[in-house]
């Protein structure tokens, strides 16, 4: 029922990106009208280590993102956006700033796969991979529906992974608060990343 | 008097420098925007371009490319938040439309590239219509930041 209405929510939140957020909101961004903390679930990090999500990336802005390193384009071109405008902001801002990348196929998606995925586009972007249940429950607390492994209409070629395509905004809060649903140019992310840097998500 | 004419000079020898984007017609059908995604590491091609139909309805029948095995034409669907990728055989072009392959929306997949595509290469297409025949294009290969940018307002 909670996940139902969250849904609902997030549903809502797509529509509204059409018209450029919520009236009065200063992002380009889709904020929250009901922000959420982070997952407090535990994955595998690329270099083998165990990462607990909410403790992990706690007080810092942290983008998350659900993909897989199969994906034709929505996946990497999110990344490349992001990726080209960290590289401008000051080494300070961007410290303060974390990307985490979800493998919602985790059984093409080695660590190793992983990681020379997400180091063409930066290599400090944490990758992160489990069993499909713990994805699972991951999925669930971000509010995302869970990924549909799909299989191709005509035999022989590769599945294809159904996936959220939105990345998840959480600010220092330890809350999310904004949505960047696929679409978000770098210009969008430009005007948006000094607001969340700024604490503009409490409403100030 | 002398400064001016070479600043006028200077500018225009700058503008000159800019390649004009590429559009190719095919008696009624006007294509641009052709652009393919630098490959990621070891994985297929892409491509996107901008089919705008000033003639009777028809239909994109496939699309080849002699630096690929393989090329299928996907389509990408939103539903309750979620993306789902498939497989489409032929591409309706409606009289008067616009059709776009951008991210998120349809794309070209290159499977078994035959050679390295880097940034600034270009790759040949071959695209089929029903009714106006074949055309052969050429993507401008960029790299996946530099992609809305080369797509234009199309990639909206």
């Amino acid at each position: 029922m909670i996940r139902r209405s969250l849904l609902g929510i997030l549903v809502a939140g797509a529509l509204l990106g059409c018209a450029r957020g919520p009236e009065g909101s200063e992002f380009h961004g889709v904020v929250l009208p009901v922000p959420f903390p982070r997952p407090r679930v535990t994955l595998t990090a690329t270099d083998g280590r165990p990462f607990d999500f909410a403790a992990a990336t706690r007080g810092r802005i942290t983008f998350l993102f659900f993909g897989y390193t199969h994906c034709p384009d929505v996946c990497p071109v999110h990344m490349a956006n992001l990726a080209a405008v960290l590289k401008n902001l000051t080494y300070e801002d961007r410290d303060r700033i974390q990307v985490v990348f979800v493998t919602t196929d985790p059984a093409r998606d080695s660590a190793q796969v992983l990681r020379r995925w997400l180091d063409q586009f930066d290599p400090t972007f944490i990758g992160l991979r489990g069993d499909d249940s713990t994805i699972a429950r991951f999925e669930a607390e971000a509010h995302v529906a869970a990924a549909v492994k799909e299989a191709p209409r005509d035999s022989g070629a590769d599945y294809t992974v159904g996936h959220a395509a939105q990345v998840i905004a959480f600010a220092s809060d330890d809350s999310a608060h904004v949505l960047y649903p696929f679409g978000t140019r770098q210009e969008d992310w430009a005007h948006d990343i000094p607001l969340l840097l700024d604490g503009a998500w409490s409403g100030k | 008097m002398r400064r001016p004419l070479l600043a006028a000079l200077g500018l225009a020898a700058l503008v000159g420098c800019r390649p004009a984007p590429a559009v190719y017609h095919l008696g009624e059908i006007t294509i641009s925007h052709v652009v393919s995604p630098e490959p990621q590491r070891g994985g297929p091609g892409g491509a996107y371009f901008t089919i705008v139909n000033g003639g009777p309805d028809d239909t994109l029948v496939g699309v080849a490319s002699p630096d690929a095995d393989t090329v299928m034409m996907h389509q990408s669907e939103t539903s309750g938040g979620m993306m789902q990728m498939q497989m489409t055989a032929t591409v309706p072009i409606p009289a008067g439309d616009t059709v776009r392959f951008a991210p998120g929306r349809r794309h070209v997949m290159l499977a078994g590239l035959r050679r390295t595509l880097l940034p600034g290469d270009s790759l040949p297409l071959t695209l089929t219509f029903r009714g106006a025949g074949t055309v052969v294009v050429s993507a401008r290969v960029v790299a996946y930041a530099d992609l809305d940018a080369a797509l234009g307002t199309g990639s909206r």
